[in-house]
C-alpha cells in the first residue's frame, strides 16, 4: 500500500485528481505532472462557498476548487436556524453603531472593534447579495425582508425564513455555484498544509473514496472548515464533521490559534445528544421554567428575560440545575422550555424544524408539552489568527481563512444569535477577495516539504489501520467529550482544568498507540474518524491551556475561582501555538477597543 | 434477537454482513444511532455517512428492505414492528454509483442538478447592492420546494429513473427547476423550464412515488405537472399561479 512507484504516482495524479489537472495550467516538477489549482478552498459550508463565488467573479480565469469532506450541503451552516443580523434601514432607530455596540457588549468587550465595525457596515450587503441570488427570505407587508428579534440585540435586525435560514443559505449558495460551474472535489479530507520557506506550498489531501493520499499545489489556500465544538463529542449541536480540521492543520504549520477557550454554549439543546432548539423559539416567546414553575431568567436578566445573550442564559440554566431547581440528575439533568402558549399555528408555520427535533429526540409535542433542554456546545468564537481582516490573510503568506474557522474576533467572548450566518457571508467574501488577488501574482513553490508530509501520512494510514481494535478510538472519543463537558464546560476551575490537562496528555499518548482493524483504503470512515479525533484532541488541549491561563470570567468563559472580568490583565486575546514536537505555548495580544471602552454588562 | 443485514461493497467485491442486536441495544435508537453502535462496537469497517442527525443535511439516506429512508429520522424499533420481522436488510440508495457499503457517489447527481440551472436570472432592476423585491405571497408559492435537503431518496425510488437513467433526471432536479421557474424574482423563468424539458420533463410516469417517500413531504410529481401546464399553456408563471405579480420584463417576453 505504501510503496508507490513513479508510474503509480503519475497514474494517481492524473486519474484520482483529474479534476485538478487541466491543460495549460499543470505544474511540472522533476518531470512529474502534479495536481494543482490556483485557489483551493477547504470547506463547503456558507463561508467556503461564498468565498468560492467571490473568486469566480473576481478571477474567472483562475482555477478555483472547493474541497469537501462530504458534499456541500452537509455542513453546520445548513443547521443554523434563526437568521442573519444586519441593519437594512427597515427598522426605525437602528444603526450600524448600535449593531456594533450590541455585538461588542454581547462579546463582553473582547471584540476587535475596527473589524466588527466593518462587519456591521457590510452586513446589509451580505443579506442583499443572497436575496439577489434567489435566497428565500420571509417578507413584510412592504415586500421588504422581514425581521425577528434575537438574544442580546437592542433592535429587531435578524433576517430570516422560518427556522431554516441556514439551510436556505447553503442551498442558495450551492445552486449559484452549480450554475456557475464551480469545481467541487467531494469526499476529500484535508490532512496537512505544506510550507516552503514559511510560504504556502500546498496541501495534503486524502481522497476518501480511494484512500489515496496526494499533494495538491496551490497559489492560495482558504481554510473554511468550520468550528471544533465536537471536542465535546456527545454534548454539542454541531454536525459530526465539525472537527476543526483546518484549525488543526494551521496549528501544525505554525499559525496561532486565537481565543481557543472561547466556546459558546447554546442554552437550549435537547437533553439527549444536544441537538439545537433554535433561538427562534425564544424569539417567538418561549419561556424557560425550573422545577418550581418559575421563569427563572428574571433573576439573571430581568430586562431581557429569555432574550438575554447566550452566555448568561447558559450560566443561568446550569446554576438552576446545580442549585437543585432543575429536573433529573446527571446526564438527564435539565430545565424546561415551554412553547405551549405560542400556539399550534405559529409553531407549525414558523418553527417546523424545532418541532421536528423535539419530536425526534425527546418525543415531545411542543403544542401540548414543554421540552426538556440543557446547554450544548454550539460555536467557536476562537479560530485561526488573522493578520489582516480586509483580506483574511493569516501569518503565512498564501493562507487565508473565513467563517467560524477564522478569528478576527467579531464575536469576542460570546457571539450574538444571528451574527454567525452574516459572518460566513461577509468574511467569506473578504477571503475570496484576498485569495484571488494573491493567486493572480503568486507562483507555485517547489521543494520537498509537502512531499514529506504526504509520505508521513501514507505511513500513518498503514500504521493505524491494521490490527488492533477500533473500539479503543471510539471509547477514547466518548471519554474526551465527557471529560471536556464536565471540566471545560459552562463552569471552569483551576483545579479541574489542571486535572483535565493531565488527562488530555494521557489521552494524547493513548491516541498515538491506537490501531484499527479496518485496512481497506476505500472510503475508510474509521480512518477518517481517527484523523478527526486527532484534530479534536489537539484543539481540546489548546482550549484547556487557554482556559487555564485566562484567570478571569468573561463571556462564555466562566471561572468559579475568578468570577469577575479583569480588564487590567485580560483585555487580551490568547494565542496558542504548537511547535514541531507538539508542545503548546501561549501568548497574548491586545484587543482593539477603538469605538467603545469596556463597561459593565447589564441585560 | 433482532438482526440487521447490510449489503456491503468494498470497492471490489459485494458481500453481506449481519449484526445481531438485543432489544436493549435498539431501544429508543434511530437507525443512524444503531449504525453508529454497530460501527463503534461490532464492526469498524462498516461505512456510512452522517452529519446533522436532525433530518436537515440529507446525508444519511439508506434503503431498508428496499425502501429509502433518512437513517437519523427513523426509529429502528418502528421498522422491525412495521415490517413484522426480526431481520432488516440495509442497502445503499439505488440509482447512485456505490462507493462503499452504504456510501454513494454524488458527483453525477450534482452535475445533473447543474444542468437544470437551479438559480434565478435576476431582473435588471434588482442588484446585489440592494437586493430584490418579493411579497410573502409570492414566496409562499415556491417555499415548499425549498425544503429539499438533497437526500436522494426520491432518486432512489423513482420508477422512471430506475428504468432508464440516460434520458431522465433525479426527481429533486425537477423540484429545483420548478422552484426556480416559479420564483417571482426570476426574470427569465424559461431557462430552468427549458432545461427541465430537455432533460426528461415529459417522461415522468406519474406514479407519484417521489411524493410518497420524500421525508420533507415535497410533492415533486405535482411540480412536474405544474411545469407541463406552464409549457402547454404558453403563458407565464403568473398565469399559473395568480399570487405571482406580473412584472415588466416578463410581459415583454410574451
Amino acid at each position: 500500500m505504501n510503496t508507490i512507484t513513479r508510474r503509480d504516482f503519475l497514474q494517481k495524479a492524473l486519474v484520482s485528481f483529474a479534476a485538478l489537472s487541466i491543460p495549460g495550467k499543470s505544474f511540472a516538477m522533476d518531470n512529474r505532472t502534479l495536481p494543482t489549482c490556483d485557489i483551493l478552498i477547504v470547506g463547503s459550508g456558507g463561508a467556503g462557498l461564498r468565498c468560492a463565488l467571490e473568486c469566480l467573479q473576481r478571477a474567472p480565469h483562475l482555477k478555483t476548487v472547493v474541497v469537501s469532506k462530504s458534499m456541500p450541503s452537509r455542513c453546520a451552516t445548513c443547521m443554523a436556524a434563526a437568521g442573519m443580523n444586519a441593519v437594512l434601514g427597515t427598522v426605525e432607530g437602528d444603526t450600524f453603531d448600535k449593531h456594533l455596540f450590541d455585538t461588542v457588549k454581547g462579546g463582553d468587550f473582547l471584540v476587535d472593534q475596527a473589524a466588527a465595525h466593518a462587519f456591521c457596515s457590510e452586513a446589509p450587503q451580505a443579506v442583499y447579495e443572497l436575496d439577489y441570488w434567489g435566497m428565500p427570505f420571509a417578507r413584510n407587508d412592504d415586500d421588504a425582508i422581514h425581521v425577528r428579534t434575537m438574544g442580546g440585540s437592542s433592535h429587531w435586525r435578524t433576517h430570516f425564513c422560518k427556522d431554516k435560514t441556514g439551510h436556505y443559505i447553503s442551498h442558495t449558495l450551492l445552486n449559484v455555484a452549480l450554475s456557475k460551474g464551480l469545481n467541487l472535489l467531494l469526499d476529500h479530507q484535508l490532512l496537512d498544509i505544506g510550507l516552503h520557506d514559511g510560504r504556502l506550498q500546498g496541501v495534503v489531501l486524502r481522497d476518501i473514496r480511494t484512500g489515496r493520499i496526494e499533494p495538491v499545489f496551490c497559489r492560495a489556500l482558504v481554510l473554511a472548515t468550520g468550528g471544533y465544538s465536537r471536542i465535546f463529542w456527545d454534548r454539542t449541536s454541531t454536525p459530526f464533521g465539525a472537527t476543526g480540521d483546518g484549525i488543526a492543520a494551521a496549528l501544525r504549520c505554525g499559525l496561532p490559534f486565537v481565543d481557543a477557550e472561547m466556546i459558546q454554549f447554546h442554552p437550549t439543546g435537547v437533553v439527549h445528544g444536544g441537538t439545537l432548539i433554535s433561538e427562534a423559539s425564544r424569539s417567538a416567546g418561549a419561556y424557560l421554567i425550573n422545577n418550581k414553575g418559575e421563569r427563572f431568567m428574571e433573576r439573571y436578566a430581568p430586562k431581557r428575560m429569555e432574550l438575554g445573550p447566550r452566555d448568561i442564559l447558559s450560566r443561568a440554566i446550569e446554576t438552576e440545575i446545580k442549585e437543585g431547581r432543575g429536573f433529573g440528575s446527571g446526564d438527564e439533568a435539565h430545565v424546561l422550555l415551554d412553547m405551549r402558549h405560542i400556539g399550534r399555528q405559529n409553531l407549525v408555520h414558523n418553527l417546523s424544524q424545532v418541532m421536528h427535533i423535539a419530536k425526534l429526540f425527546e418525543n415531545t409535542d411542543l403544542v401540548n408539552n414543554p421540552l426538556s433542554i440543557r446547554p450544548t456546545a454550539h460555536y467557536a468564537m476562537g479560530g485561526i489568527g488573522v493578520e489582516n481582516w480586509r483580506t483574511m490573510e493569516t501569518g503565512v503568506d498564501g493562507i487565508f481563512t473565513c467563517g467560524e474557522t477564522a478569528c478576527i474576533s467579531l464575536h469576542g467572548a460570546n457571539r450574538l444569535g444571528g451574527n454567525s450566518l452574516t459572518d460566513t457571508i461577509v468574511t467569506g467574501k473578504w477571503a475570496g477577495k484576498g485569495a484571488s488577488d494573491r493567486a493572480e501574482h503568486a507562483s507555485f513553490l517547489k521543494g520537498d516539504s509537502l512531499q514529506q508530509k504526504v509520505e508521513k501520512w501514507r505511513y500513518e494510514f498503514v500504521d493505524h489501520s491494521h490490527g488492533g481494535d477500533a473500539k479503543d478510538l471510539y471509547v477514547l472519543r466518548t471519554k474526551m467529550g465527557r471529560l471536556l463537558w464536565s471540566q471545560l464546560g459552562v463552569f471552569r476551575h483551576e483545579d479541574s482544568l489542571r486535572d483535565l490537562q493531565g488527562k488530555l496528555e494521557i489521552l494524547q499518548a493513548e491516541y498515538g498507540k491506537i490501531s484499527m482493524n479496518a485496512p481497506s483504503p476505500v472510503y475508510n470512515t474509521a480512518f477518517s474518524d481517527y484523523v478527526e479525533v486527532g484534530n479534536l484532541l489537539l484543539l481540546a488541549r489548546c482550549a484547556c491551556l487557554a482556559a487555564l491561563e485566562r484567570k478571569e470570567s468573561r463571556g462564555a468563559h466562566t471561572r468559579t475561582d475568578y468570577t469577575e472580568r479583569d480588564d487590567k490583565k485580560f483585555l487580551k486575546h490568547s494565542m496558542v501555538t504548537c511547535d514541531a514536537s507538539g508542545a503548546l505555548r501561549i501568548a497574548w495580544k491586545d484587543v482593539d477597543v477603538s469605538h467603545y471602552k469596556p463597561k459593565e454588562r447589564e441585560y | 434477537m433482532n438482526k440487521i443485514t447490510v449489503k456491503r461493497f468494498d470497492g471490489q467485491k459485494k458481500y453481506e454482513s449481519s449484526y445481531e442486536l438485543s432489544d436493549e441495544v435498539i431501544r429508543g435508537k434511530t437507525l443512524l444511532a444503531t449504525l453508529q453502535y454497530i460501527k463503534q462496537n461490532l464492526d469498524p469497517t462498516l461505512n456510512f455517512v452522517a452529519h446533522c442527525r436532525s433530518a436537515i443535511c440529507g446525508s444519511c439516506a439508506v434503503r431498508v428492505n428496499g425502501w429509502a429512508v433518512l437513517a437519523c429520522d427513523t426509529m429502528v424499533e418502528t421498522l422491525f414492528q412495521s415490517y413484522e420481522t426480526t431481520t432488516l436488510t440495509l442497502e445503499p440508495l439505488a440509482n447512485f454509483p456505490v462507493i462503499s457499503d452504504l456510501v454513494v457517489d454524488w458527483d453525477q447527481a450534482l452535475e445533473h442538478l447543474a444542468r437544470i440551472h437551479p438559480t434565478i436570472v435576476p431582473y435588471k432592476e434588482h442588484s446585489p447592492k440592494s437586493g430584490s423585491v418579493q411579497s410573502q405571497k409570492e414566496l409562499n408559492v415556491v417555499l415548499s420546494a425549498w425544503d429539499c435537503i438533497l437526500c436522494g431518496i426520491c432518486a432512489s425510488q423513482c420508477t422512471r429513473y430506475s428504468q432508464d437513467k440516460a434520458d431522465y433526471l433525479e426527481p429533486f432536479a425537477f423540484a429545483h427547476a420548478w422552484r426556480t421557474t416559479m420564483d417571482s424574482r426570476n426574470a427569465d423563468p424559461l431557462v430552468s423550464c427549458k432545461a427541465a424539458v430537455e432533460n426528461g420533463l415529459w417522461r415522468c410516469l406519474h406514479c407519484q412515488i417521489c411524493m410518497h417517500v420524500c421525508p420533507k413531504g415535497i410533492n415533486v410529481a405535482e411540480y412536474i405537472v405544474d411545469l407541463r401546464r406552464l409549457i402547454l399553456s404558453k403563458k407565464s408563471p403568473s398565469d399559473i399561479h395568480p399570487e405571482i405579480r406580473r412584472r415588466k420584463p416578463a410581459e415583454k417576453k410574451e
